[in-house]
């Protein structure tokens, strides 16, 4: 049984609707990466699982409880990080754990909890939280979502403010806790980081759900591709395409080929000498999320 | 229950404001009463708590004020509303808290007045310093007893803007204006009787109820209706006033 799942969830802003039927669900030690544009329905998804907004259609159960607005008895094992840490002013860290860990009758250790989260150092202390950097924050923030033992931690852009080194640490905290069984919904703009962070990919746009699946298939159906610049980009293209490869132009006009059996970097270079045209860079690039959810949207929006 | 009321105490605890209201109401009266009052107005002066019943006020709408819109205003109200408990229990913890922080204030300002009495004995004697402990205890209740009245309309307004600007100014208006509003309702109900109904006039003619039969026949003759009739309608404006709080509470999105 899924720990989460979304059925059918709809919510309207007056005409507009933020959420259209949206359906998916977690598993139990999952990282489930939910992506979309700007004003996707991200953080109203997010808003609605942790009770906070109510939602005019559909059901959203976690635990096997249903969670409802103003009725969150369902919420007891369901840490959350929304949109920007919320601390108070006048509290230490430390101060903040004690305090939600009030919730619980039987929380995380504190101390440990502070420690892998790297919020227990000089910089923490006895200071309150008014001078904390974003970076802190952020990190005390992702300590409160998980100091309940909860089941789920729905995170909304956790790696907002920190330096490259925190992001990874933070990004190794979740995949140890994934695998003692925590299951995490992640937002986040750094689509590289949730390329390498999440299990599950759950593409949303205007309010609805493009695609559920792993993030292991979802960049397997993004091939790698061969980018070449040449003398004649033009001619380039149309060889290519008079060879029935995939190619376009890329954003800085650079032609783009698909690899597939039979084409790859020594193929371009082969058919771009027959074609007397000179090369002067190429390159085989990787699977890469940020471009295969652009292509995703993009295709979306034509067959709109 | 008792662990929203412990976390929110928890939070009382650390806010620098608490302790800054407190140790003004505890010397403003020390300070009023042994410097500035007479032996002839001692005893006035101990029944306003050396001036610091307004004191006591204004901190009263203050802190009633900041507690639900500094939530808003920390976007700590996500965190806090994102839990295993009810909004309903979650409201009450916080209309408990703004009631003991408010009687905590209180005390200190008594204190503050029987330890000016104190120093003023021991500087000018005796003379004009005797407290009537009865009407001053009943003044003290009934100052509680109204102040939820202005509880109630800071915290409406509160919830309403999640303004804590909007809600703290109106707090110190109404703690200080109280006068003026009932003056001016009460010369509007001239104009139209049932007026004297009105939420403002039966809390401000209440505020001056001191138990005596010669007060509450003044009351009863102003309302036309007994003593007790009054105070439940005050009651039920409180109770009406604290629902459409809960209700506004109770529905926010976040």
């Amino acid at each position: 049984m899924s720990l989460l799942e979304l059925r059918h969830v709809s919510k309207r802003f007056g005409s507009y609707k933020a959420l259209d039927d949206v359906s998916f669900s977690v598993e139990p030690g999952r990282i489930v990466g939910l992506i979309g544009p700007n004003g996707a329905g991200k953080s109203t998804a997010m808003r609605a699982m942790t009770g906070l907004m109510r939602f005019d259609e559909g059901e959203i159960v976690f635990d096997g409880q249903p969670v409802q607005f103003s009725k969150t008895r369902a919420l007891a094992k369901m840490g959350n990080l929304i949109e920007y840490p919320s601390i108070y002013p006048n509290f230490t860290a430390r101060d903040h754990m004690k305090y939600y860990a009030m919730d619980s009758k039987d929380p995380e250790d504190i101390d440990e909890l502070m420690a892998l989260t790297g919020i227990d150092g000089d910089n923490f202390g006895k200071r309150k939280a008014k001078h904390f950097s974003l970076g802190m924050k952020q990190r005390l923030g992702i300590a409160i979502a998980l100091v309940r033992k909860p089941k789920l931690v729905i995170l909304d852009e956790p790696m907002n403010g920190l330096d490259p080194q925190s992001v990874r640490e933070i990004r190794e905290l979740i995949q140890q806790l994934s695998e003692k069984g925590i299951a995490f919904v992640v937002s986040s703009h750094i689509l590289d980081e949730l390329q390498r962070l999440a299990d599950d990919v759950v593409i949303i746009n205007k309010g609805q759900i493009i695609r559920q699946t792993t993030m292991a298939d979802f960049l397997s159906e993004n091939k790698a591709q061969v980018k070449v610049k040449t003398s004649d980009n033009e001619a380039m293209l149309e060889a290519a395409k008079a060879a029935g490869w995939q190619a376009k132009l890329g954003e800085d006009k650079d032609v783009m080929i698909t690899v597939e059996e039979g084409v790859n970097a020594q193929a371009v270079l082969r058919k771009a000498t027959a074609e007397k045209i000179d090369v002067q860079d190429i390159q085989t690039g990787t699977a890469n999320l940020e471009e295969h959810l652009m292509e995703v949207l993009s295709d979306k929006e034509k067959k709109a | 229950m008792l662990t929203l009321i412990k976390q929110e105490w928890m939070k009382a605890l650390k806010q620098n404001r608490f302790y800054v209201w407190a140790i003004i109401a505890f010397l403003m009266p020390i300070v009023t009463l042994v410097w500035f009052i007479p032996a002839e107005t001692q005893t006035i002066g101990y029944m306003a708590l050396g001036g610091a019943k307004i004191v006591v006020a204004i901190a009263g709408s203050v802190i009633a004020a900041l507690t639900f819109t500094q939530e808003f205003s920390y976007g700590t109200i996500r965190p806090l509303l994102s839990r295993q408990y009810s909004r309903f229990f979650i409201f009450l913890s916080k209309i408990i808290m703004i009631v003991c922080e408010y009687v905590i204030v209180l005390l200190s300002a008594i204190f503050g007045t029987l330890i000016g009495r104190f120093i003023f004995q021991m500087l000018n004697g005796k003379n004009g310093t005797e407290i009537d402990w009865q009407p001053f205890f009943f003044s003290q209740v009934m100052d509680v007893l109204m102040t939820l009245f202005f509880f109630a309309v800071v915290l409406l307004v509160a919830n309403m803007v999640k303004s804590s600007a909007a809600a703290v100014s109106l707090g110190i208006v109404m703690s200080v204006a109280t006068s003026i509003i009932a003056a001016l309702t009460t010369f509007l109900v001239q104009f139209f009787e049932p007026l004297k109904w009105n939420p403002f006039t039966v809390e401000s003619l209440l505020a001056n109820f001191d138990g005596t039969t010669a007060h509450n026949q003044a009351l009863e003759l102003y309302f036309g209706a007994n003593i007790s009739i009054i105070w439940v309608v005050y009651l039920l404006y409180l109770a009406a006033i604290y629902a459409l709080t809960f209700l506004i509470f109770q529905r926010r999105s976040v």
